[in-house]
């Protein structure tokens, strides 16, 4: 049971860090996108 | 009854709040302290936004500048916008979220506690920050909450303030919804497969995508729209070949996304309190879940009916004209599906009720003026005018903001154990579902008659129906006032709640006491209580 919880604590921290590094991800490439415009 | 909910199982999490402000608040980790506290900053700053439009419609009384300057009306409207929407509305919903999302899907807690204490504790400096620049040279934002530049760059020294308190609270909102999201994915009780979720959860979780996906392209307009200022670049500017044009693809790109953002939850609550005071399972539970999903996805590919006037090709003013139209079929089935939940319902009007039945009527006012500013032609005698001031306010403030006091009044007595003044909430809600009306409705007469936005003078000939609406304004403004009122009352004591609160309410949230322990689930709910619980 406890093994079970610290698996699915496992789980959801991982998948927190992939959301996160998503984010992150989106506001560079939004930004680069448009370097070409006289950045 | 006994609760699985209670069990005093040998773990360490069989202990009450913490003793002290700092331990209990600052320090906070508890799902139910953290939706607490993020409901009360929003009650704060729906007053303060409040305030902010009672100057607003007390300038716009009568023609003729009498209280404020015209560069103090401006920055009134763009921080009344940026309070209510990031400060009041969201902040309501990720309080509500907190609250629910773990009692609803029998887990004992948000995935990351900690992590939802940061979120929270960003927003008071964020906000801090923000109102702090009414005091700064040039005084603060004035180009509307769209920052549309030129205009939001040539301002005072707000400019900076104003993009890192966007910042802070789009890394508070992406953390929440991060949360949210991993709560809903990883921390369902078994049993409780995705299709059992109740609507709300669901409502919130394709919220909290939408969140991530646009959160970072607002950061990343601003970003920009800063180192336009102060780094020498030209993204929005013609001058070094940018366009500022482009700034405003950006900002709807997020900020179409970001009014489902607002209302999405408020479809969540509507789909829970219209079931329980009709007495009648939820009319189309997947259908609700599919229609969501579509209106989801539909609001990436809308967002230059915004901008129609700034000049496109035919071809994209289709496109847009009509992907917007679309977006009504799968609202309409959810309008559809709410009144088919009520028909032959055993109905009761209780303040829950009441409100959540205030929404769909007004709500779809609010979707058929859309439709209306979404058809090209019209949209360009419309654009700017007050029309789609009436236009947006319907749908945020009887849609989202009274399903945030529908939601409230709902689950209140599960949140302090007791029952509120139901007189007292009955008077609130027919104060502000009239005085609501008064105020919005003779804005739609303003529009059509050409009465532009953002200005705090007007010609003579809309003196009438502006006098009205004001009126509306402040009769709403003091109504709200009953609502604290309410709540104070309910939570210092009252009636004993009892475990289900409402006769016709169903969910795991219902499963567990009144008021709702401190920790609650910490033992998963069994099968029988999760079928017991679910209707669908």
């Amino acid at each position: 049971m406890l093994q079970d919880e610290a698996e699915r604590r496992r789980k959801a921290r991982n998948n927190a860090f992939r959301l996160a590094a998503f984010a992150l991800a989106v506001y560079v490439i939004f930004i680069v996108s448009f370097m070409h415009r006289g950045a | 009854m006994a609760h699985s909910a209670t069990d005093t199982h040998a773990d360490h999490d069989h202990h009450g709040p913490a003793k002290g402000f700092i331990r209990r608040w600052v320090m906070a980790t508890n799902h139910k302290d953290i939706g607490t506290m993020y409901l009360v900053f929003a009650g704060i700053m729906f007053f303060i936004g409040g305030a902010m439009a009672m100057v607003i419609r007390a300038e716009l009384f009568k023609p003729g500048l009498q209280f404020l300057d015209p560069q103090l009306f401006n920055s009134m409207t763009t921080m009344h916008a940026l309070f209510m929407i990031f400060g009041g509305v969201m902040p309501a919903w990720v309080g509500l979220a907190n609250w629910m999302i773990p009692m609803q899907v029998g887990a004992p807690d948000m995935a990351l506690p900690r992590l939802n204490n940061f979120s929270f504790w960003i927003l008071p400096f964020a906000f801090l920050l923000l109102i702090s620049t009414l005091f700064v040279p040039g005084g603060s934002p004035a180009g509307g909450w769209t920052l549309y530049p030129p205009l939001s760059v040539q301002g005072g020294d707000s400019l900076p303030m104003a993009i890192f308190a966007i910042h802070m609270m789009g890394i508070s909102s992406i953390l929440g919804s991060i949360n949210v999201i991993v709560t809903l994915m990883n921390m369902r009780a078994p049993g409780v497969t995705l299709l059992r979720m109740p609507l709300f959860c669901w409502t919130w979780l394709i919220t909290a995508y939408l969140l991530i996906l646009v959160m970072p392209v607002l950061a990343g307009a601003v970003t920009m729209l800063l180192t336009d200022h102060f780094f020498g670049t030209t993204f929005f500017s013609a001058s070094g070949g940018g366009d500022p044009v482009l700034f405003q693809h950006v900002f709807w790109f997020f900020g179409h996304p970001e009014v489902y953002i607002l209302i999405l939850p408020a479809f969540g609550v509507v789909s829970e309190v219209i079931p329980t005071f009709s007495r009648k399972p939820l009319f189309g539970f997947e259908s609700m879940v599919y229609a969501t999903a579509s209106i989801g996805f539909l609001s990436f590919i809308v967002w230059a009916h915004h901008m129609f006037t700034v000049g496109m090709p035919l071809a994209g003013q289709m496109f847009f004209m009509l992907t917007t139209m679309l977006i009504a079929v799968p609202t309409g089935v959810k309008v559809f599906n709410w009144s088919a939940t009520m028909w032959k319902g055993s109905i009761s009007f209780e303040p829950p009720m009441l409100f959540a039945i205030a929404f769909l009527f007004l709500f779809t006012i609010g979707g058929f003026s859309g439709l209306m500013l979404a058809m090209v032609p019209a949209d360009f005698q419309y654009q700017d005018t007050y029309f789609v001031v009436a236009h947006f306010h319907y749908v945020l403030v009887p849609g989202s903001i009274f399903s945030i006091i529908a939601g409230i009044y709902y689950w209140l007595p599960k949140w302090s154990g007791h029952m509120y003044n139901m007189k007292l909430a009955k008077w609130h809600f027919w104060l502000s579902a009239i005085f609501v009306n008064v105020l919005f409705f003779p804005q739609h007469f303003l529009g059509l008659a050409g009465m532009p936005r953002r200005i705090p003078d007007y010609s003579t000939q809309f003196s009438d129906w502006n006098a009205v609406s004001s009126i509306g304004a402040f009769g709403f403004g003091l109504s709200q006032l009953l609502f604290p009122i309410a709540i104070w009352q309910c939570v210092r004591g009252g009636v004993q709640a009892t475990d289900r609160v409402w006769e016709g309410a169903h969910g795991l949230e219902w499963e567990l006491p009144s008021p709702a322990p401190y920790h609650s689930w910490g033992t998963p709910p069994s099968l029988e209580v999760i079928n017991r619980g679910s209707v669908h």
